[in-house]
């Protein structure tokens, strides 16, 4: 009974270590230093004191709202990437390539894949970030039916 | 830990009490009660004195959280004590705090809500002079709420302000003065805005809404449904701005969560922090919106709501009548969300269904009649006498 116990323990973590080690990594470049400042397409803020957030503003509703988030937690233990002096040679995809794996499963996109932005910074700099996408919270309402008016 | 800068703060990151770089001021620490423990000033990164409590009174500091006077903002920073250094969530700021109800300068008023069309503009990330950084809206401005409704935003807004419980909610959203009367600025602290729309009001409806919450990132923008402003009692429009406000809280505290490391509810125990007490909301979009959050706060917060309206307003209500206020609409689950199934359960359902034995639970707790509350809505919504109303002209 122990050794089938052990068998099973061993076949569990087999499966987490194999799922882990299959996640497909994906790349995206992010230069946002000549886009229009109106209108914008894509913005890198921080969204709360530890969120480093890359947004982009999609046409469509993402599931609740038209923007698609990916953000990177920020803090001294874990402070932002190295800058490279140089463009990394990953094998970017493009953002219209990103955005469809987005909504084909937004849900399962962060089990799937292990999504890395390449910012281009000013003076021909770079950031890689290894990012998550972010849920997004539906909106609430404050409201009653009152059946006898 | 609070930090009480003399200067700007450039890099809050960089404090901590063993290595305070040029740092001049005042870090204190506290228990996790929330009371003082102690304290040290320094100048130029060196400690030049120790502060107790009664030290740090003579300065004007005062040592326990106040409401919109001092107040503490959470982040992550590094501290220690004498032999460990470690870095956490903590209270990295506590000074003099206005609170704001400001909207943004968007002219409010566009349309049925819940579209959260999303706004481009806003910071370039780093820590930034607030006159400059968009996202740190810091000021209260003439906004088109305050233009527009200048009674909501003095008879039930400016009201509620003063009561303790209710400037909980609004704890994440507040401004931090500092001593030279320059704001202390981190990257990312949240705004509330407040504003209006036209959304669904009775007519040829049963419905009534009152208000809505969108949210983006840690930000949330509330809208007051401009029907109900204009028909709706005093008492109802407080009711809604606190319910939105415990919205806006509810997902402040789950956005400032990490992946798997969801908010120490028992570290952080004021009550508000009550209402985020759960992991999954923090990973799952399914379970955002209404169906949750009222569920929350029927679990959670109804109670509070009922003290902050009877503090607000005294005996102009029964008890019971506050208790019928403080439910409105926590029975309703709100549209079905995107994809609510999980592991292959109907969450939507489950919540939905938990959402209504709550309430039920809590009709039962207050003594409440269904027809009793219905007619109570009704004189508070529809034939709302003028003196129950928001005054016309607040100029």
């Amino acid at each position: 009974m122990k050794k089938l116990f052990g068998l099973f323990i061993a076949l569990l973590l087999s499966l987490s270590v194999f799922s882990q080690g299959n996640k497909k990594k994906i790349y995206l470049l992010v230069d946002t230093l000549n886009q229009p400042k109106i209108d914008k397409q894509i913005e890198i803020k921080w969204t709360s004191p530890f969120h480093y957030a890359f947004i982009f503003n999609v046409p469509y509703k993402a599931p609740y709202y038209k923007y698609v988030e990916f953000s990177t937690w920020i803090d001294k233990k874990k402070p932002k990437p190295q800058i490279e002096l140089s463009k990394p040679k990953y094998p970017f995809i493009e953002l219209a390539e990103l955005l469809s794996k987005v909504k084909e499963s937004s849900l399962y996109f962060s089990d799937e894949f292990d999504f890395y932005i390449t910012e281009a910074l000013p003076k021909k700099r770079f950031q890689t970030f290894k990012v998550m996408l972010m849920p997004q919270q539906a909106p609430t309402q404050t409201g009653a039916s009152l059946k006898n008016k | 830990m609070s930090i009480l800068a003399e200067d700007n703060v450039k890099d809050i990151n960089t404090i901590h009490f063993k290595s305070a770089n040029n740092f001049t001021g005042v870090i204190r620490y506290y228990n996790l009660d929330g009371s003082y423990n102690t304290g040290w000033h320094y100048a130029n990164g060196k400690i030049d004195g120790t502060f107790s409590a009664s030290s740090l009174a003579k300065l004007g500091v005062a040592s326990t959280e106040g409401i919109c006077g001092v107040n503490p903002i959470y982040g992550k920073i590094c501290a220690g004590d004498e032999k460990q250094e470690y870095c956490d969530t903590e209270i990295i700021g506590m000074i003099n705090v206005e609170c704001r109800f400001g909207t943004p300068d968007d002219g409010g008023g566009n349309g049925g809500g819940g579209d959260g069309g999303f706004s481009p503009g806003g910071g370039n990330g780093s820590t930034n002079n607030p006159s400059t950084n968009a996202d740190n809206n810091i000021e209260v401005k003439q906004d088109s709420l305050q233009k527009h409704y200048p009674c909501l935003t003095r008879e039930v807004l400016g009201k509620l302000l003063g009561n303790s419980m209710y400037s909980k909610l609004l704890q994440p959203f507040q401004t931090i003065q500092l001593p030279n009367g320059n704001n202390f600025v981190i990257q990312g602290l949240p705004n509330l805005t407040w504003g209006f729309s036209e959304q669904v009001y009775g007519g040829t409806s049963n419905d009534y809404m009152l208000g809505n919450t969108d949210s983006q990132g840690t930000s949330s923008k509330i809208n007051f449904n401009s029907l109900a402003i204009t028909n709706a009692s005093e008492l109802f429009l407080q009711m809604v701005a606190i319910h939105e406000a415990g919205h806006a809280y509810v997902n402040y505290y789950i956005k400032t969560g990490s992946y798997g490391n969801p908010i120490d509810t028992a570290r952080y125990s004021t009550w508000a922090m009550d209402i985020v007490n759960f992991e999954s909301v923090v990973r799952s979009e399914r379970a955002g919106g209404n169906f949750n959050d009222h569920s929350l706060f029927l679990e959670n917060y109804v109670d509070n709501f009922v003290k902050i309206l009877k503090d607000v307003n005294g005996s102009a209500y029964t008890d019971k009548q506050y208790q019928m206020a403080a439910i409105y609409g926590l029975n309703n689950a709100g549209p079905r969300t995107y994809n609510p199934f999980g592991d292959g359960f109907d969450l939507y359902a489950i919540y939905k269904n938990k959402l209504e034995k709550s309430y039920n639970n809590l009709m039962v707790k207050y003594g409440i009649i269904a027809a009793d509350r219905d007619a109570f809505y009704l004189q508070n919504l529809l034939n709302v006498p003028a003196n129950k109303k928001l005054p016309t002209n607040c100029n």
